[in-house]
């Protein structure tokens, strides 16, 4: 038996090729750029907010694009973190950037319930549905960087690892869609921005994992 | 002897480099590090298909290695997550005995490192139900009927602590130290 890893190790020595090591620094501005690329995409492809090019920025816009914004890169970097194994590896801050996120949609439905007439329309179908399809699709830039990254390296938690690269993806682009987005009520942001990171969650989540595992 | 983890690293950087004596080196050390790794949580005979294993997935997953870091870490969490695969797939009894043989795991500075990332310190979180029943049925290599006549538990029971003691296994590999 140990002539067989003898003969094993040969072989491996054998079909040795150099490799560009995946380092956590060039993860970290993959990410970067991926999340750039959606900004300028949903910059070229709709038409930005004017405020937002007067220089007005709307508390509720930059709030609620903020935490999207922490909540993919903080599930992004654990994606980097993951594809490159390591006992002793910690990558829990995506949980807490989640759960400040959730507050968005949680604020929706308690503020659904005492809805007055004249606060804003809880539905708005002329956009409810652009934000969902156009949050998922910016994303796709993300997603694909994010899962070449877990091919080629070694992730241990293959199910974790593609559920955040959902996450990261999804809520990076509804992030680049929300400087298109005309509405900053609590009702659309908490709800409508809210489901393409659901969409993409569940999506990373039940597809990625065939293409990552090892 | 076993190279410290600092040789271990170098010879990990020039192997990603295409350095062949590099890499012989280190798969060698590597080999001789998995088998005291894997010592007594694995059947004697299966000892060597699993080191292989691992060999494998190194040698497919060199690059996720980042020189950056330490690497006895990166080799351990690859050596329990072909472990557990390892486990997942055992279900035929053995008759053979653990690997007695094995030595544990030897002296000196690299004894805490080794501590720290070693298949024990992962066993630790499970309940004693779930590490009982992995340890009789998954490698020990005993029946299901055996281990709930051992273990006073029902034989749903064993399963379920079996499935849920893999699958929190699986959940720990990177965090367990």
């Amino acid at each position: 038996m140990v002539r067989e890893i003898d003969h094993l190790i040969y072989d491996l020595v054998e079909r040795l090729r150099p490799v560009r090591a995946l380092r956590i620094r060039g993860g970290m501005i993959q990410m970067m750029l991926a999340a750039l690329a959606s900004f300028a995409l949903s910059a070229l492809w709709l038409d930005i907010r004017e405020d937002l090019l007067a220089g007005a920025f709307p508390p509720m816009f930059l709030i609620a694009n903020g935490l999207f914004l922490i909540l993919s890169l903080a599930a992004g970097s654990s994606v980097v973190m993951m594809s490159g194994p390591q006992v002793g590896n910690r990558h829990d801050g995506w949980k807490w950037a989640t759960a400040m996120a959730g507050l968005l949609p949680f604020s929706a439905m308690i503020m659904a319930t005492i809805h007055r007439r004249d606060d804003p329309p809880i539905l708005a179908p002329e956009h409810d549905f652009y934000c969902v399809a156009y949050g998922t699709g910016f994303g796709l830039l993300m997603a694909t960087a994010l899962t070449n990254r877990l091919r080629r390296g070694a992730p241990v938690s293959p199910e974790r690892a593609s559920l955040l690269v959902g996450i990261a993806a999804g809520a990076i682009g509804v992030c680049a869609y929300g400087i298109s987005c005309p509405l900053d009520n609590i009702f659309h942001i908490g709800i409508w921005h809210s489901v393409p990171i659901l969409i993409s969650g569940l999506i990373g989540r039940f597809i990625i994992p065939a293409l990552i595992r090892w | 002897m076993i190279a410290d983890e600092a040789s271990l690293s170098r010879l990990m950087a020039n192997a990603q480099g295409g350095d062949r004596l590099a890499y012989r080196t280190l798969l060698k050390e590597c080999a001789h590090w998995l088998r005291r790794y894997f010592g007594r949580r694995v059947l004697a005979n299966q000892l060597d298909d699993l080191v292989q294993d691992t060999l494998l997935s190194l040698h497919r997953k060199l690059a996720s290695y980042d020189p950056d870091r330490p690497f006895l870490p990166w080799l351990a969490a690859i050596a329990r997550y072909r472990w557990i695969d390892h486990l997942r797939h055992v279900y035929r009894r053995e008759e053979q005995a653990l690997a007695d043989d094995v030595p544990d795991h030897g002296e000196g500075d690299e004894d805490e490192i080794v501590a720290r990332i070693s298949l024990e310190r992962l066993f630790a979180h499970l309940s004693p139900a779930q590490a009982r029943a992995i340890e009789m049925v998954k490698i020990e290599g005993r029946s299901i009927a055996e281990a709930a006549q051992s273990c006073g538990q029902s034989e749903p029971l064993i399963k379920v602590n079996i499935h849920r003691g893999l699958k929190k296994l699986a959940s720990m590999v990177e965090k367990a130290q």
